[in-house]
This record gives C-alpha cells, structure tokens and sequence, in this order.
C-alpha cells in the first residue's frame, strides 16, 4: 500500500506497536509522536502524501485531547482517515464527538494485528476510491507551474489549481461545489455508457 | 433599415474576467458587423463598457433604442436579482428593470437568469437567454473553450435559427467540450457541465433575427 500511517498516543509502547512492525514492507513508511502538536505538524507538512492517522483518543498532561486533534485533521483536510486507537471506556458524547469529527473507525488497543490491519486496509481502500482524493491525485500530478496558474473563476474569484485542491482538501463551499460537479459528470457518462 | 444592438461589458482593470469580456464584445461586433453586411442592413451597435455607462447613464442610452426590438448582450457580473459593472448595480429587479421592453437578450453572466430574468420578461423583454446559477469561467489559455461556447448562440441566432435552436446549438456546444475524450481535465468538464444545466431560455424561443423589427 502507498500509504504512510501516522500514530499519534502520548504513550509510545514498542510492545503495543507491534502491528507497525507487521505491517513494514507493505506501507511506506510509519511514523510515531508522543507530542500531539509535532505529529499534526508532521500531517501538514506531508499533506501530498497517502495519510493514514492512528491516534489515541486521551492524552494526559496535554492541553489537546483526542477530540481536538480529529477536529485539527479534518480542518487541514477531510481525506485524511483518522483510526481512532484507544484503551478508555467510551460514552455517548465521546462517540458522537468521534463522529463529529469525522473519525474513520475506532479500535480497541486489544485489537489484534490483523483487526488492525484490517481497519488501515479499509481506509486505504477509502483513500483510494474517493473521488475527492481521486481529484486531488490528478490535481498533484499536474506540472506545479499549471497548478499554481490562474485557471476558473466563480462567484467573482479566481482559482489556481493549488487552490481548488485545497478546496476539496478541507471540503469547503467550493471544495464540495466542486465534488458535486465532478460526481454529476461521472454519473452522466456512466449512463451515458449504458444507453450505447 | 436599421437594427440596434447593445452590448453591456464590464472590461474595468479590477476585473478578472476582463480578457473574457472583452474578447466576447469584440467577437459579437464582428458577428452583427458580418450579419449587417450580409444582409444589407444598417447597424447602431453601442458598446457600453465601464467607462461609458452608470445607472444613470444606462437609462438614458436604452431610452433611445428600446421603442423598437433591439439585440441586447450582457457580458458582466451578475447574481439573481442584478447586473453589476465594476462592482456597481446597473440593472436589477427594481432599478433599471423596465428599460428592456423589445429587447432580445443573452447574457453570459452569473444567475440572472433567476428573477431578472422574469422581471425583464414581465417589463417587456421578449427574449432571455442566461444562467439561473453562478457559473464558472475558464481563465488563461483556456479561455477558448469558454469564448467558443459563448459565441455559439450569437452565431446560430445571427444565422437565422430560431432562439430555441439557438439555445440547443449552445448547450451541444458545452457538450462537445464536456465529451471531449482528447480534453484530459475533469475538473474543467464537470465545471461547464454545471454551466450547461443551468442554461436558461424565457421569453419567446419562436423568434428569429428575421422577425427583429428594423427601424
């Protein structure tokens, strides 16, 4: 898998992490922080990349918990999927804060090596067949003089290529005019397709 | 024989569409220049740009031309209710609406294709050819595809096709583009994909630039 994971608890335990070592060779790279702020640091910095975060959901002695780290992700885009990894008791408002923030899955810390597995192969598998990751792709793959050029105007603004991948990154009012478009065209073509 | 055009282009420097605007005044000109000699007939054509036209302004130039049918084309800002030149309103649903009686008009702006639309209509414009929906506007050296588009229903009514005809014809210009397989940019397709669908035509789509009545 193209795909880096990203595992963000302030508790690093090698003998709890095992699963990272199962998975070298068929990943990019893996990638540990104890520090909430250096790991989000790390995402923006490598926002091009396949991103996969699995992150802990209570973090003591810091001001930034589970919850406000999700919400951290989404804003810097919504096509990162976060496993939430956590060993605490969830409640209600903890699961729908989960939800809010647009976890991707949540794993009990007893999960076994393939559970786990199997979760960061569906996000994988999510990263993949999006089709707004499926526009970011093409959008990167694009020479960056042709990305950063002026290229459509909407409601009196101009956008760069740059700018409509950031867009459909942090799915703002035109990243999701955007997605609509995009999805409407698809739709017509396949049908298209089937009346020939 | 005379048949009055007007057309409406905002080419102010603060505009980003400027290039656009511009390009689509200057392609309609040669069209109704064309159609003009063709047929024999002679032409007050009024371009009126930022610097030549206000509220104010607007009102006095339409009042000369709106007594008899006369073309009409819009290529500026717009949203539901207005058209904007330079960030100023010039026509909305309550000013400037009733200057439009006898008026054929495309527009290649945001929207107004909405309620100015049937203002315009209810004050005696007989024909309305726009957007109901803010549209996207290709920049740079893809201009073309959205100057070519916009032309297409300039051309076919020019040509003598009826309005409706002319709308069809401008709609399967957005086709050709949006099912071009050479054409590799999804983004673009699915843009003027939003743009043909919300395409609109009020008014009578029966008339021809045959049935304009000269003056």
């Amino acid at each position: 898998m193209d795909v880096e994971i990203i595992y963000i608890d302030d508790v690093l335990r090698p003998e709890k992490n095992a699963f990272l070592d199962d998975l070298e060779g068929t990943i990019t790279d893996a990638k540990q922080f104890d520090n909430p702020s250096k790991g989000l640091d790390y995402i923006k910095e490598n926002i091009d990349k396949n991103i996969i975060v699995i992150l802990d959901w209570r973090f003591a002695n810091c001001s930034q918990q589970g919850a406000d780290i999700l919400n951290s992700i989404y804003e810097m885009s919504a096509l990162v999927p976060v496993i939430v990894f956590t060993g605490a008791n969830i409640d209600v408002t903890a699961a729908s804060n989960m939800f809010k923030g647009h976890a991707f899955s949540c794993l009990s810390k007893d999960a076994s090596t393939q559970e786990i597995t199997d979760a960061i192969e569906d996000a994988y598998l999510r990263i993949q067949n999006d089709i707004r990751s499926v526009m970011s792709r093409w959008i990167q793959n694009l020479p960056s003089d042709k990305r950063e050029a002026p290229y459509m105007s909407y409601k009196d603004k101009t956008y760069s290529l740059n700018d409509l991948l950031d867009s459909i990154r942090r799915q703002d009012e035109i990243g999701k005019e955007l997605t609509r478009n995009i999805l409407g065209l698809a739709a017509e073509m396949f049908t298209n397709n089937l009346k020939k | 024989m005379r048949l009055n055009a007007v057309i409406i282009c905002d080419d102010s420097e603060s505009n980003d569409l400027k290039p656009l605007f511009s390009n689509l005044m200057r392609e309609t000109s040669n069209a109704l220049c064309a159609y003009k000699d063709a047929n024999n007939i002679d032409l007050t054509l009024e371009n009126l740009t930022h610097e030549r036209v206000d509220v104010q302004s607007l009102s006095e130039r339409l009042s000369n031309v709106n007594q008899n049918d006369f073309l009409c084309y819009v290529y500026s800002h717009g949203e539901c209710d207005k058209v904007q030149m330079d960030g100023e309103t010039i026509v909305s649903t309550t000013t400037n609406q009733y200057l439009f009686s006898n008026a054929l008009i495309y527009t290649f702006s945001c929207s107004n294709g909405s309620e100015l639309a049937d203002v315009l209509i209810d004050n005696g414009a007989k024909l309305f050819v726009g957007y109901t929906d803010n549209a996207w506007f290709t920049i740079g050296c893809e201009n073309e595809y959205t100057e070519r588009i916009a032309m297409t229903f300039v051309n076919s009514f020019l040509n003598g096709n009826n309005a409706q005809k002319a709308f069809e014809d401008l709609k399967e210009s957005y086709n050709n583009v949006i099912f071009d397989d050479s054409l590799k940019d999804p983004i673009l397709k699915g843009n003027l994909r939003k743009n043909r669908d919300c395409l609109t035509l009020k008014g009578d789509g029966n008339l021809r630039i045959s049935d304009v009545k000269l003056n």
